[in-house]
């Protein structure tokens, strides 16, 4: 068996998005075919864990030369970034662990991969769950762009989780495409237990139909195309909310969206949901509409099918190029979108027809396929 | 000795517009002029054009000795009329050689043998007015839309003047027995034709197809195996779209070349020779019954309806166009061609789900980005429609 060191940022419930969800899946199934160690760059109290944990060093003891960055200065969350292979290094010394593979997750794993790659002279793999071009809209902050392309250029192989990230990984960081092999992540099967949130309960009694969104209220997920959608609805489905799940910077746009087109009474802010509840939320809407700017995966889509919504996703949500049994919609199109909703909320037989074809779509994403093919990948390097 | 029955299905839909709920009580035309125009000429330019003037060419060359049927649907003359008129007189042409048949079917490509008598028969009456006018010919031979055929076909058949039917050679109907003779439906009363899909799929699909063993197929090999049928197969009937020509099968593939050399390549051999439909009929015996009563097609492995009726959106769409038909009735001409070209099987055939998962999405042409997406505009074309009929 391989000894795999796969460097983590986050897992759940300490996550802020997709990437702690898909690390944890993903190193769940490859933690029993192979020597899996799972790095986070700080202490943390996690909870049964079903694969071993290592934590990086909190102290940081050799800082010099990597307060600058190519003559740029760095701080705070950039300096842990920065250090975490250096921090890494002390444990993997003091514990005299085995490494033959270097298994990063984004630019926040992938700098420290670079450093161990050239201390311990090991292959390393840098997984791509997002590229900052796709996380910005095109408005790369230059440091972290920089990184990645770094980090790019000096993996021995990249994956990315579609189609779409792997054209921008070429595209826009020059990365010559036979290096590059897109892997989309997978689903975890089993339906988890859920409770129904009272405030869905409440709707449901009055006969509403509920649209839903889950995701940051930022830019790249497009929850003001979401909002203004519903003007053009509510038209035509009086008795609507739109259940918003999710916290982030663009808030108050929405809210100021919403409020001149005269439909904040529609809307239901819920916040940011996990576990149960949100999965209650899931089980009791009536559709999910993802209309990300750009979104290199999209869990959430996938989350929906399980739970057997109707789904309409932007085109530039990358797990479209591997659900078929949806309704896809330029992110922009507003009215085009608005069309969709209404067309699954008023027409029983298209609805039923979605969820029935995508049900079963749902085997392309299975984590243990992934595994094996991940498997497969390191006997290789 | 065998004789060969070309028979080639030319069809075209009015396909709609991408119809939004927006446009419901606004938007009076359905159809999308833009895309029909659009693919008619590419089509005319690529299949139907320089076809026809090599088929007239074969008949003429071969002392005209070789025989072609045509079934075209109405939606197809209408739509030529409107964009490629010369194609209507290439069919003039094909069809003054004598060497040239024209089936009758059903006007609009419909379904409606399978929900209104009537109107079934209606549409037939239509469509026999059309090739009459245009080649001054009366359809002797039923081909329905898709091959759809089953027992209770009989007597409206029998009724309406028609002689024969073609239909698929279902080897599950066949049993033990050969597509290649004439059969006849249960009472008698019509005989029936049996595509050999094994000799028409070699040419319409696997023509092209290099992982084939038999790659590449020229038309003395063809010819070869048809003549093997000498003593056991009296009609050897290879049934296709006519887009095989020029579209299917691209002019890069040979399939030109290959209709170039086939006629000659048949009548070289001892004992073969073409035959229209209704010549067929007339100088082979009947040698059995063929019998289904449920609807089969000649479409996919199934032979059945599932491309068309396989799921919800089919059937709701179709339950809901022939729920009209009450209403129309005494309506304007106008309103029952919209309702009429609305029934046309390309629309539900749009709606079908089954391929389109992984690679299969590419394996049928679909003008729609997605069959959701083709339902909900047929939708709401009939949320307007029901508005203009004043049906709440």
């Amino acid at each position: 068996m391989k000894n795999v060191l796969m460097i983590g940022w986050e897992l759940p419930p300490f996550n802020s998005g997709g990437l702690g969800v898909a690390s944890y899946y993903l190193a769940s199934h490859l933690s029993k075919k192979v020597n899996l160690i799972f790095t986070l760059p700080k202490k943390l109290p996690i909870k049964n864990c079903p694969f071993k944990i290592l934590f990086a060093d909190n102290e940081i003891k050799i800082i010099e030369g990597y307060r600058k960055y190519k003559g740029i200065l760095v701080n705070g969350f950039l300096e842990e970034v920065l250090t975490y292979g250096i921090r890494l290094l002390q444990k993997i010394k003091e514990l005299n662990l085995k490494i033959d593979i270097i298994h990063a997750h984004d630019w926040l794993g992938g700098v420290a991969g670079i450093y161990l790659k050239e201390k311990l002279n090991k292959p390393f793999i840098i997984h791509v769950h997002a590229t900052e071009i796709e996380r910005t809209g095109n408005n790369p902050n230059p440091i972290i762009f920089k990184l990645e392309k770094d980090c790019f250029e000096k993996a021995d192989l990249i994956i990315t989780v579609s189609e779409l990230t792997k054209n921008i990984v070429t595209e826009f960081y020059n990365i010559p495409k036979n290096k590059i092999i897109s892997l989309p992540n997978g689903i975890d099967f089993e339906i988890p237990h859920n409770k129904i949130p009272q405030f869905i309960l409440e709707l449901k009694k009055q006969g509403y139909k509920i649209v839903l969104f889950v995701g940051r209220l930022v830019l790249q997920k497009g929850p003001d195309y979401f909002v203004r959608t519903l003007k053009y609805v509510s038209e035509f489905i009086p008795k609507i909310k739109y259940v918003i799940v999710g916290s982030g910077d663009m808030l108050p746009e929405i809210i100021k969206i919403a409020y001149y087109d005269n439909v904040l009474d529609k809307i239901i802010f819920a916040g940011f949901l996990r576990d149960e509840e949100l999965w209650g939320v899931y089980n009791y809407s009536d559709l999910l509409v993802a209309p990300s700017v750009f979104d290199p995966f999209g869990l959430v889509p996938l989350e929906a099918v399980k739970f057997n919504l109707p789904v309409i996703i932007s085109k530039t949500t990358g797990v479209g190029y591997y659900l078929n049994h949806c309704l896809k919609v330029d992110f922009w199109d507003v009215k085009m979108m608005a069309n969709y909703i209404i067309g699954v909320l008023k027409y029983l037989p298209l609805k039923n027809e979605l969820i029935f074809n995508s049900s079963k779509e749902l085997y392309k994403f299975d984590w243990e396929e992934r595994a094996n093919r991940l498997v497969e990948i390191y006997s290789k390097l | 000795m065998p004789s060969i029955c070309f028979y080639f299905k030319v069809h075209q839909p009015f396909r709609i517009k991408n119809y939004t709920f927006f446009d419901i009580g606004s938007e009076e035309n359905y159809f999308d002029d833009e895309k029909n125009k659009f693919y008619l000429t590419r089509i005319a330019n690529k299949c139907y054009i320089p076809t026809l003037k090599l088929i007239y060419e074969l008949i003429k060359n071969t002392n005209f000795r070789f025989k072609v049927t045509f079934g075209i649907t109405g939606t197809l003359i209408e739509q030529l009329e409107l964009w490629a008129p010369e194609v209507i007189e290439l069919f003039k042409k094909v069809a003054s050689t004598g060497c040239a048949e024209f089936t009758g079917e059903t006007y609009y490509h419909s379904l409606s043998c399978l929900y209104s008598k009537e109107e079934f028969i209606e549409q037939i009456l239509m469509h026999k007015k059309l090739i009459r006018s245009l080649f001054n010919q009366e359809p002797k031979v039923f081909s329905n839309t898709e091959l759809i055929y089953f027992d209770d076909l009989e007597e409206i058949l029998y009724e309406l003047g028609f002689e024969a039917i073609i239909t698929e050679g279902v080897d599950w109907i066949l049993g033990w027995r050969s597509p290649n003779f004439i059969y006849q439906m249960p009472k008698g009363k019509i005989k029936v034709l049996l595509r050999n899909y094994k000799l028409s799929d070699d040419i319409s699909f696997r023509f092209s197809s290099r992982e084939w063993d038999e790659w590449p197929l020229t038309a003395d090999k063809f010819a070869y195996w048809v003549s093997q049928f000498n003593g056991n197969g009296e009609v050897i009937n290879l049934f296709m779209d006519f887009e095989t020509f020029g579209e299917h099968q691209w002019p890069e593939t040979g399939i030109f070349e290959f209709l170039s050399a086939l006629p000659f390549e048949i009548l070289k051999q001892k004992d073969l020779n073409f035959l229209t439909l209704s010549e067929a009929i007339k100088v082979y015996p009947v040698r059995g019954i063929y019998s289904s009563s449920y609807p089969i097609t000649w479409a996919d492995t199934e032979r059945d309806l599932t491309a068309w009726l396989g799921n919800e959106m089919q059937k709701d769409a179709l339950e809901r166009i022939y729920s009209l038909e009450k209403y129309i009735k005494n309506k304007s001409p106008q309103i029952k061609i919209i309702w009429r070209k609305l029934q046309t099987a390309d629309h539900f055939y749009y709606m079908c789900t089954k391929w389109f998962a992984d690679g299969d999405v590419h394996k049928y042409f679909n003008p729609y980005e997605s069959p959701y997406i083709a339902y909900l505009s047929y939708r709401n074309i009939l949320e307007d429609f029901y508005l203009r009929l004043k049906i709440s």
